[in-house]
């Protein structure tokens, strides 16, 4: 699974040198391989009906020290998913985008995949760190090759700051590691072994760190518009589809799964940082002018549901009482995935057709733009999660769980609310505007319009099923807390 | 042992007098020295596998090719190695070329012997067979004042680490009546209770003359000046090769130093003294080199900073992080020299401003993404093998309850990435602004090779780890 991408990306380079063409075939190729091993992965965790990891590798990687020891549950599961799904997204909507350097584009692209991969597989600290790292050069190469005018300070920045924290993170790993009965980087060993408590809270504190700069959790978020902005396109759909998802899953399977009484403890001031982030990404989005800055301050909104929700729904298990908040999370991973990936591409296409992508300026989208606007309606319906979508049902899980667990928390039902005041304002200014005569319009073609309907089909299924997706998280909700309530 | 340093003594000895006469083809030297450092590399597993009682293991009172001489050695000869090949491009009409190699292998000579002399004399004179060839090496680059005044610092600096080892040696023979390592650390065990000062300050002053090579702060003003001034592949040598053979001597000197603490009321203060000398070598390091404009200055200070990551193992050294620490600093010691050899050697197809660098991508395609590799290796980003010694220190560091330092160090990682991916983004992202060089092949042939160690130890490093755990620990 692991190998797939990683000689994929090589092949593609190879097969590049030969012509040009092949490196995108190559890539569209090995992306569709992986997202079909992982589609049958996730099948695989579904029917298994259990919780725990399966199809579990351990080889002796450093002697001694470090096993290579690989596994998927319900949590890792559905993100490997989005990782294969949305590279494939962004492999066919880079044809058009990238024209400079495409067999180096093409493979990065495929190693980027590989490292996501082996982030969601990992089950020993270390290779986790290994992987977690190897993901951020790509990205690095990305922003500041292929990206926009100020792409330079952009990549800087994304780097510096994805790195401070994952120094922060490593040393909570290594704290952790010296600090428990027998020491061992493996995950699952760590899992049933007591630590002083004051251990668990500095490790926790230290990876929550390492990853809220991912996530991005505010006040450390900051890299993150710049990274969306001057990223081209697909990147930014696998920045906000992908990359963010690292930061959740980090959150879910270490302050979560690992430090549990930490989280429990101190779940209140976890869950303020989660608030805080909807809030504030939200209320920013508000007044941003830039549609693509707009949307890069919804995945930071959006993210906060993912913190509010995995706290909250943890806090809740040991209270015996139902919770929605950690399958919540996950399942608003999994929809924002989609969602902001089809809300990016269309801010690529605007960008495209005006040349800006200021909403001040673009108007009159629906007389010359059938289809774009179409898109972009039900774009902006799926990100601001209404009824329809599976949006909807994650949201609504994570603020039951939060009204649960809390009755302060109501006031997070204003996030959705001032989501939906600017995407649709945004409708408003961009497509139900009268039509301008300065400016050339230009629809995208059919094919194009099918591709970014694409991104929404698993949200409509979703809704209508989404069992599909909750059963095989309730089975990571239950190794939480072994026998408490899926 | 005899048989490898006759290997490239003999070469070493008979390159220059054959060159004086006219029929010796000059242009072959390059080879031959090359051939030598390859062919003492192949003999260096054989020692090893020969076990303490092999034909070629030389227990005497003087040398013993232990686990810290072996990982020395196998750094410095691929060090030298290296630089050999990456110098034959340039040295091929210089008049002098045979004088240049034959230094190159006295050098390495010198770096082995003092990785495994257990003799204060004989480190000193080793010492001084490793230094002196580098000084000339230094200022070879004829008619530039800057190679002239690199040389003449550097030459300042070396007399000061010998006249500091040597005081200590001197101090040391009085105490222990013999200059023999084990007899040193008898009497350092046995009398230092009597009178602790005079002990610690003897090893204060054999440590701060190795500390010279070393270029910790506060000892490392010369290095900058000196990297900057030579050749490159000059700079390989000293930065990734004689630097670390100070390690080699000051490893074991720290054994004689725990000894003393054990005894003495200085107790703590002892690790505590080279645990704040790491940190501070880190941190200026870093700091510095975010500074810098010139591309060689900058290496030349983030290897300060690596030296000082290197320092957390000796500072470990006597704490529950020991082992840890021991591999860690072999980790580093051979990861590092090929990396930092590897940027250096770079240098050849690139320039050393960083108006060369911008845009190197495009004039010089595979120099710009060796070099690349080489710089987030320094950074220690997996998955490239720069990050595998620092986790054994780091490691080392939190078992010997040294947390503070562990952090410091760690922080220090994010500080270094930013000047490394600075340069990065200068090669990947800039438009090119001075005419480009030509990629010299013999050039990248060494950053092939280098490239290729640091990705595949990168993520294989277990061969390195099992034979460097095996070493074990100090003689």
């Amino acid at each position: 699974m692991l190998l797939l991408p990683a000689a994929g990306a090589a092949i593609t380079y190879i097969a590049g040198r030969a012509k040009e063409s092949y490196a995108k075939f190559g890539a569209v190729g090995f992306s569709a391989l992986e997202l079909l091993l992982s589609v049958y992965v996730f099948g695989s965790v579904y029917l298994a009906h259990a919780s725990g990891f399966i199809f579990q590798e351990q080889y002796p990687w450093i002697p001694g020290l470090i096993t290579y020891h690989v596994g998927v549950d319900g949590l890792g599961a559905p993100l490997l998913v989005i990782a294969a799904g949305l590279t494939l997204f962004a492999v066919l909507g880079s044809f058009s985008e990238i024209q400079a350097m495409q067999r180096a584009y093409y493979s990065l692209l495929l190693l980027f995949l590989a490292a996501t991969v082996g982030v969601f597989i990992s089950l020993n600290l270390i290779l986790f760190y290994f992987f977690w790292d190897a993901s951020l050069l790509p990205m690095f190469f990305f922003i500041g090759i292929w990206g926009g005018p100020n792409r330079k300070y952009a990549a800087m920045k994304f780097l510096l700051f994805t790195y401070g924290g994952s120094v922060a993170m490593l040393l909570g790993f290594l704290v952790y590691y010296f600090s428990v009965p027998s020491p061992t980087f493996d995950f699952i060993q760590l899992l049933g072994q007591p630590v002083p408590f004051w251990v668990a809270t500095l490790s926790s504190a230290l990876t929550f760190v390492g990853f809220g700069v991912k996530l991005p959790m505010v006040p450390i978020h900051s890299w993150l518009p710049d990274a969306h902005v001057e990223a081209p396109t697909p990147i930014s759909v696998l920045l906000a589809g992908l990359l963010l998802k690292l930061g959740g899953y980090g959150i879910l399977r270490f302050n979560i799964e690992l430090f549990t009484s930490v989280a429990i403890k101190y779940a209140w001031v976890f869950i303020a940082f989660g608030v805080l982030t909807m809030f504030y990404g939200a209320i920013v989005a508000l007044r941003q002018t830039d549609m693509k800055r707009m949307v890069a301050f919804t995945s930071i909104n959006h993210m906060g549901f993912v913190i509010l929700g995995a706290f909250t729904g943890l806090a809740l298990l040991t209270g015996a009482s139902v919770s929605y908040g950690i399958e919540g999370a996950v399942f608003q991973m999994f929809n924002h995935a989609f969602a902001i990936g089809l809300m990016f591409t269309l801010t690529g296409v605007v960008k495209h057709v005006f040349g800006t992508r200021d909403m001040r300026v673009v108007r009159g989208m629906r007389y010359a733009m059938p289809l774009t606007s179409v898109a972009m309606g039900v774009g902006a319906l799926a990100a601001m999660g209404a009824p329809l979508f599976s949006s909807f049902l994650s949201e609504f899980m994570v603020i039951y769980g939060g009204i649960h667990f809390s009755p302060w928390l109501w006031v997070v039902v204003f996030v959705p609310g001032i989501t939906a005041a600017y995407l649709l304002w945004m409708l408003k200014r961009m497509v139900f505007s009268e039509r301008s005569q300065e400016m050339q319009y230009q629809d995208v073609h059919s094919g194009f319009f099918l591709y970014m309907l694409m991104y929404i089909v698993p949200l409509v299924i979703l809704i209508v099923l989404p069992g599909l997706l909750l059963g095989p998280v309730a089975g990571f909700v239950s190794e939480v807390t072994p026998g408490g309530v899926g | 042992m005899i048989i490898l340093i006759a290997t490239l003594a003999l070469p070493a000895t008979l390159l220059p007098l054959l060159a004086t006469f006219s029929w010796f083809p000059r242009r072959i030297s390059s080879l031959v020295a090359v051939g030598a450092l390859l062919l003492a590399l192949v003999e260096l597993p054989f020692i090893l596998i020969e076990g303490p009682h092999g034909i070629w293991y030389y227990p005497t009172n003087l040398v013993s090719f232990d686990g810290i001489a072996f990982a020395f050695s196998v750094t410095v000869i691929t060090v030298s190695t290296m630089a050999a090949v990456g110098s034959a491009g340039f040295m091929k009409d210089e008049s002098n070329s045979a004088i240049y190699y034959s230094l190159i292998l006295f050098t390495t000579i010198g770096m082995i012997l003092v990785s495994s002399s257990t003799d204060l004399i004989f480190l000193l004179v080793s010492w001084e067979l490793m230094t002196v060839p580098t000084f000339v090496l230094v200022a070879m680059k004829r008619g530039d004042r800057r190679s002239s005044e690199a040389a003449m610092k550097y030459f300042l600096a070396a007399a000061l680490s010998a006249a500091l080892i040597l005081f200590g040696l001197s101090f040391a023979y009085g105490l222990a009546g013999s200059t023999s390592f084990s007899a040193v650390a008898s009497a350092f065990a046995n009398n230092a209770r009597s009178a602790p000062a005079i002990y610690l300050l003897t090893a204060a002053l054999l440590l701060s003359g190795f500390a010279v090579k070393m270029a910790i702060v506060p000892f490392h003003f010369w290095l900058p000046d000196t990297l900057q001034g030579g050749f490159p592949q000059v700079s390989a040598i000293l930065a990734a090769g004689s630097k670390k053979a100070g390690f080699a001597a000051a490893i074991r000197i720290t054994l004689a130093l725990l000894l003393v603490s054990r005894f003495s009321s200085f107790s703590v203060s002892w690790q505590l003294a080279l645990a704040l000398a790491a940190a501070a070598t880190i941190t200026w390091g870093n700091v510095a080199a975010l500074t810098q404009s010139s591309i060689s200055r900058m290496l030349a200070y983030s290897s300060i900073a690596q030296a000082g990551y290197i320092m957390i193992g000796l500072a470990v050294q006597g704490t529950a992080g020991a082992a840890l620490g021991l591999i860690g600093i072999f980790l580093q010691v051979l990861f590092h020299g090929v990396m930092k050899g590897s940027a250096f050697i770079s240098l050849e197809n690139v320039g050393d401003s960083m108006e060369d660098l911008s845009g190197l991508y495009r004039k010089a395609p595979f120099t710009s993404v060796a070099l690349a590799v080489s710089l987030f290796s320094l950074a220690g980003l997996p998955p490239l093998n720069g990050f595998w010694g620092k986790l054994y220190l780091f490691l080392g560091a939190v078992q010997g309850s040294l947390w503070w330092l562990a952090a410091v160090a760690l922080a220090n990682s994010a500080i270094a990435l930013a000047y490394y991916s600075y340069l990065a983004k200068r090669m990947f992202f800039d438009e090119p602004v001075t005419a480009s060089r030509k990629e010299r092949l013999e050039v990248v042939a060494v950053l092939a090779f280098s490239t290729a160690f640091i990705v595949i130890t990168g993520f294989y490093p277990s061969p390195f780890i099992t034979v460097f755990s095996r070493l074990g620990g100090l003689p």
